[in-house]
């Protein structure tokens, strides 16, 4: 029974393809352009001439650096902390809970300023850091605690997740066939989360790769010790285009790269999931 | 039939009706897109500044710091004064009233009071200051950032936009001068009594980036000082020194402010301006130092001419160069 | 032989019951969903602990609150088969049977010999190398008693371990318990909510209803149906 001024089934149908069509094509270009444009920007010959400027390959070095370190000690810190906090009931565990996610809403500037009034030579704890001799603002240290603390809620939220929705029966099963909770953890939990968690290594690569204001508020801007790629775009914009822009665009194969390759290793654990 | 559930809780997708759910989806995008339009439209080229009386207290907050404004460079050609003046005003239309004046960040101290002396000199005008490092602005202006005026701290920029044609160019006068001097937390925490302990071991420095002026005055000035005074391994050792390169003037002045550095090369009107007691200062003298002067103009791009060059006559008044003065600037 | 005695405090009710297995005796615990029957056995695991009463197999005490006394759980020597088998899946069924010997360090020529004969029992020879996610329930199901077997264990438990099962698994399956149980003369308790099951495979039973017993007797004793319409809604 069609309700009378409606419009015709097979305009309907039509409609909705468009209407889909456009969506789809209005996110995807308005993702792609912007990147597009990066390389349109630069002639092929000022970026591979930029590629030997010392500034560009300093801050990609640096930032390469830090940010394995960083994602280095987020998981192997993150990944067993995730775990206890799933598994065990602490008091406190709803605030820590909540804390886990702050730095997600904390703009990085701020955290930048925490960090500093924290560990910075003056700060609360940085002054018996430097009683000791040991600085720990405007040191590559600094950019490492700087992209831990705004990048570790990608990789805690996500393992988290999946350890708290994995079916327990299995990890019971190992206990009453004698593994240690360790064991149990190592042998079964670790291999059947492990896509979920390379996934959330991923974001907090990708997260602690891009930081720029906590950076540049604890860490300070020096190049080849604090210069970061994402800092020397923002100072190479005004001063030196080529280099801003070459810079940007590694910053874009880079990421590209990393997504590619986790693409192909879970498409390989997918299949005996 | 292989049993695929790993994580318990997996509740199979129920085959919904599709075409709800991309009505549904187009209208969250349209959404979407639409408030991302709207505030294209609104907004102000990032973060117009009105801090209080002090550049650099000693809580700062990261306010002065750049934020990456490049990428947020808004291309439209309404003006806006929709920004954090403290007089919001609901809507904006373009109307003869009002300035948006792109203004070097070694003026933040003094904006508010400038910006309330051109309101009592010229009423129902009104200035919005977009304060930032000149290299910054510079760089959105010529990626099509809207501004009506423009107050350069470094003849180099002015003259690149002029010749890019970005300048009414028979409004560009010289405005104000500044000196550069070092100032070093009112704890002295590095013990500098002079400009030569700026090259003794374990120091810290921080210091404007190249690209900003403030920082190439700097090297001028260290350079000045190698030269005639203290010798190359002196300017060498400073150097070895910076610990950081900031990207705009007064972030360096919050560095010293915070105690996290023992020096900071920053203008003489940013340690005039500030409270007594905030920070220790080393002059430095006259012939080594560098007079950066700072120019005013008005953009061609600009829609609101007469209170653009009203806001320009006020500050090249005496009314203007006082308040400048005031806040440690140095008549031209 | 296992003698459990236990107390806990449930959402709904008080479990509260006792339970003596003989070696070689396989004792059926039946009863509707939620009266507390994998709750008993999770408790006789380990991986719940008590309010009060006590656990004892053989000489042994598991489990004593009033005492403070509570084994953990990977030393009670357990076979305890989860009711969706919960084999894991990233490994092969050689693996998963392996998994017990290879934590307590047999050697590898020993594993290999208790895990092939055991699946040579279970008809699973010709799958020994395929990743146990790929398997059919019936065949899980299998691997998972396998794998408690392969540690020689002192007790046996089986929760519904015939629910997911087609008719040619289940007979193996019965007559494997029943065999083993026998020959290693350990005590068993199997969970189910299907009367026939617990009257072939059974030589003790006894049902549960919130958490208490209500019957306890021979399976050929057991009424029909239990609890009237309320079983034929179990699943499991």
């Amino acid at each position: 029974m069609k309700p009378s001024g409606s419009i015709p089934e097979q305009y309907r149908r039509t409609i909705t393809y468009i209407a889909a069509g456009f969506l789809i094509l209005s996110v995807t270009l308005y993702l792609a352009l912007p990147i597009a444009a990066l390389f349109l920007r630069i002639t092929p010959d000022l970026f591979f001439s930029s590629l030997s400027d010392p500034q560009v390959t300093s801050a990609l070095w640096l930032s390469l650096f830090t940010s394995v370190i960083s994602l280095g000690v987020v998981i192997l810190v993150g990944t067993p902390f995730a775990y206890v906090h799933t598994r065990c009931s602490y008091p406190g565990k709803v605030l820590v809970d909540t804390l886990i996610d702050l730095p997600l809403v904390l703009p990085p500037a701020v955290a930048g300023v925490a960090l500093l009034v924290l560990y910075g030579r003056a700060g609360l704890i940085g002054r018996y850091f430097t009683m000791a001799g040991i600085s720990i603002a405007f040191t590559t240290l600094a950019v490492i605690m700087a992209q831990i603390f705004v990048a570790s809620p990608f990789y805690l939220r996500q393992a988290k997740s999946l350890f708290e929705q994995f079916d327990l029966a299995y990890e019971q099963t190992a206990r009453t066939l004698g593994a240690s909770p360790l064991r149990t953890f190592l042998a079964i939990t670790l291999p059947l989360t492990a896509g979920g968690l390379v996934s959330g290594a991923v974001m907090t690569f990708g997260r602690a790769l891009g930081e720029f204001g906590a950076t540049i508020m604890f860490a300070g801007n020096l190049p080849g010790v604090t210069q970061t790629m994402p800092l020397a775009v923002y100072v190479g914009m005004e001063s030196n285009l080529a280099s801003g822009l070459t810079i940007s665009i590694l910053l874009v194969i880079i990421s590209f790269i990393i997504m590619i390759a986790v693409r192909l290793l879970s498409s390989k654990k997918v299949q005996h999931a | 039939m292989t049993n695929r559930v790993v994580f318990k809780g997996m509740i199979p997708m129920k085959p919904s009706s599709s075409k709800n759910s991309l009505i549904l989806i187009g209208i969250v995008c349209g959404l979407l897109l639409a408030t991302a339009f709207l505030a294209g439209c609104t907004s102000t080229a990032p973060q117009s500044q009105t801090p209080a009386a002090t550049p650099a207290p000693v809580s700062a907050t990261p306010a002065l710091t750049p934020q990456p404004a490049v990428t947020t460079a808004a291309p439209v050609s309404t003006p806006a004064a929709a920004a954090a003046t403290g007089t919001p005003k609901p809507t904006f239309t373009p109307s003869q009233g009002n300035v948006v004046a792109y203004t070097a960040a070694s003026l933040t101290g003094v904006s508010p009071k400038l910006a309330s002396d051109f309101e009592k000199m010229y009423p129902g005008d009104h200035v919005v200051f977009n304060l930032d490092g000149t290299q910054a602005l510079k760089t959105q202006v010529e990626n099509g950032a809207y501004a009506d005026v423009f107050i350069s701290a470094s003849n180099t920029y002015t003259n690149t936009l002029k010749g890019e044609g970005y300048f009414v160019n028979s409004t560009v006068h010289p405005l104000t001068s500044n000196y550069v001097i070092v100032i070093l937390p009112a704890s002295n925490p590095g013990n500098i009594q002079s400009l030569a302990d700026l090259a003794n071991p374990r120091v810290k420095i921080a210091m404007e980036d190249k690209s900003v002026p403030a920082g190439t005055a700097t090297v001028a000035v260290l350079a000045n000082l190698a030269k005639d005074t203290y010798n190359a391994d002196w300017n060498t050792s400073v150097f070895r020194n910076v610990v950081t390169y900031e990207t705009s003037e007064p972030a360096v002045a919050t560095k010293v402010s915070l105690g996290e550095v023992d020096a900071g090369f920053v203008y003489e009107s940013t340690y005039t301006a500030a409270p007594k007691n905030t920070y220790l200062a080393i002059t430095i003298p006259k012939k080594d130092n560098y007079l950066q002067t700072y120019t005013i103009g008005i953009l061609k791009g600009s829609t609101s001419t007469g209170a653009s060059a009203d806001f320009e006559n006020f500050m090249l008044s005496a009314f203007g160069q006082q308040d400048l003065l005031n806040y440690g600037f140095r008549s031209l | 032989m296992l003698e459990a005695v236990i107390t806990k405090k449930l959402r709904d009710f008080t479990l509260d019951l006792s339970l003596n297995v003989h070696p070689g005796e396989i004792f059926v615990l039946m009863g509707t969903n939620g009266s507390g029957k994998s709750t008993t056995l999770n408790i006789i695991a380990g991986l719940l602990y008590p309010d009060s009463g006590c656990i004892r197999l053989n000489e042994t005490l598991f489990c004593k609150p009033a005492g403070r006394i509570d084994l953990p759980i990977e030393d009670r020597r357990i076979g305890y088969v989860f009711q969706n088998s919960a084999v894991f899946p990233h490994l092969t069924v050689y693996e998963n049977i392996a998994f017990g010997l290879r934590v307590r360090k047999f050697s590898r020529r020993e594993i290999a010999e208790r895990v092939e004969h055991l699946t040579g029992l279970m008809e699973l020879q010709d799958h020994a190398h395929i990743k146990a996610g790929n398997l059919s329930g019936g065949q899980k199901q299998r691997v998972a008693l396998a794998r408690a077997l392969a540690i020689e264990p002192l007790l046996l438990m089986l929760d519904e371990p015939f629910t997911a099962l087609d008719a040619e698994s289940t007979c193996i399956v019965k007559n494997l318990t029943r065999s083993v149980v026998a020959e290693m003369q350990i005590p068993c308790i199997v969970v189910t909510h299907r009367v026939s099951d617990g009257r072939d495979i059974g030589d003790r039973a006894c049902i549960l209803s919130s958490g208490k017993k209500e019957w306890e007797g021979r399976p050929h004793e057991l009424p029909d149906e239990i609890s009237s319409c309320k079983c034929e809604l179990c699943s499991g």
